[in-house]
């Protein structure tokens, strides 16, 4: 065999292989061109802009002012309401998160059990998700009131003062956990719940009962670590979503009272649009950036200790 | 058709529809021509013909809003064929803002006196000033020299006033009947005031719980501002430059605010709702013998059946009386794009025959000095209506500063427990009030 053939026949590039190789190439980017051109226009040179407008002073009015870091600056330095902010979104998601995630799970091994009423009670737990931000916001505005709200009727019924729910700083934010809890418990957190737990093998169940476990030794034990990376996933977007609570702190209390309800991306949209101040709501918005980015690595490292993926 | 080929067909169509949409829009009519530049201060001879051109209003008064400047816009059509005004309902100044950002700001925005310095400070307002100078046809002298002042910054003029509505007493007829008081008149003060409040507040159906009320309290500083003032004390100084609301009149003042709430119980206290405090029972439900409001709430308060209501000056302090006076008017953009149609729009707009129109909505005075006495109609309530315009004597703006929503907001957030009884004034004002003043100064030597 010539070389030249032997060339031909191992090197694709010169064969009708090697074109076809090169044509799916392009129909690949091709096909996924709407999706570049959507992240590129929609995300990527926004936030590029907004990372050149948080180095500026820039009141929309007037063209960007080139200030460097003293933006940042003063958020880490002077800005009293940053710190506020944080502490409670921090506090918000520390305690809405986890109950949340087990709540999600308790119900959905509810559902598990099976039932002829399945469907209707999915149906029952899974609306409250459905509900609109406004309509939610109204409603628990009522629920929460302080002198005609059912939540208070409730307490004084069992012997309770009334709260003042939205008008007290220390019971303002367990107030938004509640309502929290009430929208997303049997929402999309549950129904990732039920399909884990629908996958976990039923023959690891029957094994464990053969050796004498009980109903909490099998869920601790063979339940828990097969949906530990559905937990995990959970655990990822329930604090990337508590960290941007914005519509019903809006709505309902406005970041008070005395901003005890004042969550960062509120504080960011205020500085934004009621101050006028889109260079320091970029910086804001990037340290939010930062700060979710660290918690999400921090997760994935810590994750190695208690995640367990069947194929590994 | 292959597979393949279907969808390098339908990638190409999508990327083709989008990118069509966000094509920029060509300019259209209303762009100067090419080389003739428009300047913000340019001032043509007011004989010279007017352009063709399509006016943007922006403005915050929703339905009726659309409605009255509709009817403003056929007649400003029916005098200048080639002018055409279109009202653009928007619900707050951000709107404006951002439209400005995108280089499409609306050409007149209705403002009031407290953001005409917020947009004047930043630049974003027309320099009407030589417009109305060159203006043969147009007098300052028509408004209150006031109002005028409202829509100047720095001796230029940059708006001009539509309305103006002093808070007033408005008290119920009925409810001062069934207990046989005596009206609240020009001689009332705050003790005269506080002795009838007393006597009418109480208990009307015997069940132990208080259902009539004598003063509807509010969280809004337009509200509670001339009891301040009526004491000596002030929110601001002259030149805006630092919080006063920490002196003790005005604590006094607004202390005498939060008793009648809940030292002597005369007014319902304050309640959350739609993220803002409002109080749970006011005067337009029939429970509440007074409150002090502007002519805004007129058309509610004369749709409710078997209402009756009169106005009265508000009552009397130790530094004698003041009232605020919230006001409406129009500014074009520092980028409209033909100056003297706009300038012809917001004349018109403020101008009597518009007046006429806004008239009948009786919602507000008229800031033309010689009409606001035909705005009036005696044989309407209130039968005290020409108070509204007596009252514009002592009436005086909130506040006027560029920087007030941020500078404001600790003492805002503070008071927003001391509404709700959950801190008291002197205390909260004292923390807020130097954190407010260290905020201002910042904001002041950042501008």
């Amino acid at each position: 065999m010539s070389i030249k053939a032997a060339t031909t026949r191992d090197h694709p590039r010169r064969g009708s292989s090697w074109l076809k190789a090169r044509r799916d190439t392009v129909d690949f980017y091709i096909c996924v061109s709407p999706w570049i051109v959507g992240f590129l226009a929609f995300v990527a040179i926004p936030m590029l802009a907004s990372l050149y407008l948080s180095l500026t002073e820039y009141d929309i009015l007037r063209p960007p002012e080139f200030i460097g870091l003293r933006n940042y600056t003063r958020i880490f330095s002077s800005d009293e309401l940053f710190a506020k902010s944080l502490f409670v979104t921090a506090y918000y998601t520390l305690v809405s998160v986890p109950l949340s995630i087990a709540g999600s799970l308790v119900l959905a091994i509810l559902l598990n059990q099976k039932m002829h009423t399945d469907s209707l009670f999915r149906t029952m737990y899974y609306l409250p998700s459905l509900t609109p931000a406004v309509a939610s916001a109204v409603l628990w505005q009522w629920i929460l009131h302080h002198q005609v709200g059912l939540l208070n009727a409730l307490l004084e019924v069992v012997g309770l003062a009334p709260i003042g729910w939205l008008l007290d700083e220390r019971w303002v934010i367990p107030a938004f956990v509640l309502v929290s809890f009430w929208q997303s418990v049997g929402g999309g957190r549950m129904v990732i719940f039920l399909a884990s737990l629908q996958g976990v093998p039923e023959q690891l169940y029957e094994v464990a009962q053969i050796d004498g476990a009980n109903w909490w030794d099998r869920f601790r034990s063979v339940t828990i670590p097969m949906i530990s990376p559905t937990i995990f996933f959970n655990l990822i977007m329930g604090i990337i979503g508590s960290f941007q609570v914005f519509t019903l702190s809006y709505l309902m209390t406005n970041g008070g009272p005395n901003n005890a309800s004042l969550f960062y991306v509120l504080y960011i949209y205020r500085t934004a649009f009621t101050y006028l101040h889109m260079g320091y709501a970029s910086a804001l918005a990037w340290v939010l950036f930062l700060i979710i980015g660290a918690l999400t690595v921090l997760q994935f490292h810590l994750s190695g200790r208690w995640v367990y993926y069947e194929s590994q | 058709m292959t597979r393949r080929r279907f969808l390098r067909l339908s990638v190409a169509l999508g990327a083709g529809t989008v990118l069509s949409a966000c094509a920029a829009t060509p300019a259209t009519q209303g762009q100067p021509p090419a080389g003739e530049q428009v300047s913000e201060t340019q001032a043509e001879p007011a004989v010279a013909a007017l352009k063709e051109a399509t006016i943007r209003l922006a403005h915050f008064e929703g339905d009726l809003g659309t409605r009255n400047y509709s009817r403003v816009a056929e007649l400003l059509r029916s005098r200048h064929p080639q002018l055409t005004l279109t009202p653009e309902p928007t619900w707050d100044e951000a709107k404006f803002l951002i439209q400005a950002a995108a280089g499409d700001a609306p050409d007149i925005m209705y403002t009031t006196e407290q953001y005409v310095p917020v947009f004047a400070a930043k630049g974003a307002l027309l320099d009407l000033t030589p417009l109305a100078d060159a203006d043969d046809q147009f007098s300052l002298d028509d408004y209150y020299q006031n109002l005028v002042d409202f829509y100047s910054y720095e001796n230029r003029l940059v708006g001009l006033p539509r309305l103006f509505s002093p808070y007033v007493l408005w008290y119920n007829l009925n409810m001062f009947d069934a207990k046989g008081l005596a009206y609240p008149d020009d001689n009332w003060d705050w003790n005269s005031f506080l002795e009838a409040a007393i006597q009418l507040a109480g208990d009307s159906d015997g069940d132990g719980q208080k259902d009539t009320w004598a003063y509807e309290c509010t969280a809004h500083n337009n509200g509670w501002m001339p009891w301040v003032w009526s004491n000596g004390g002030e929110l601001m100084n002259e030149d805006y430059t630092q919080f006063l609301l920490d002196q003790d009149q005005a604590l006094e003042g607004l202390q005498f605010y939060l008793d009648l709430m809940y030292e002597h119980s005369v007014a319902p206290q304050l309640t959350l709702q739609e993220n803002s405090l409002i109080t749970p029972f006011g005067f337009s439900t029939g429970s509440v013998a007074m409150v002090e409001n502007a002519r805004f709430m007129l058309p509610l308060y004369t749709q409710i059946e078997d209402f009756k209501f009169d106005i009265a000056p508000v009552p009397k302090g130790a530094a004698g009386r003041v009232t605020t006076m919230p006001t409406g008017g129009f500014s074009a953009a520092v980028g409209a794009k033909h100056p003297r149609e706009t300038w012809e729009c917001i004349k018109f707009l403020t101008g009597p025959e518009a007046q006429a129109i806004y008239a009948s909505s009786r919602q507000a005075m008229p800031a033309l000095r010689n009409f606001t006495a035909v705005a009036l109609d005696p044989t309407l309530p209130p039968a005290n209506d020409k108070l509204f315009i007596e009252a514009i004597e002592y009436a005086r703006p909130v506040h006027r500063c560029p920087y007030f929503r941020e500078a404001w907001e600790p003492i805002n957030s503070k008071l927003q427990l001391v509404w709700t009884g959950r801190a008291g004034l002197y205390e909260a004002l004292a923390e807020a009030v130097p954190q407010a003043n260290s905020i201002l100064a910042d904001l002041i030597a950042a501008s």
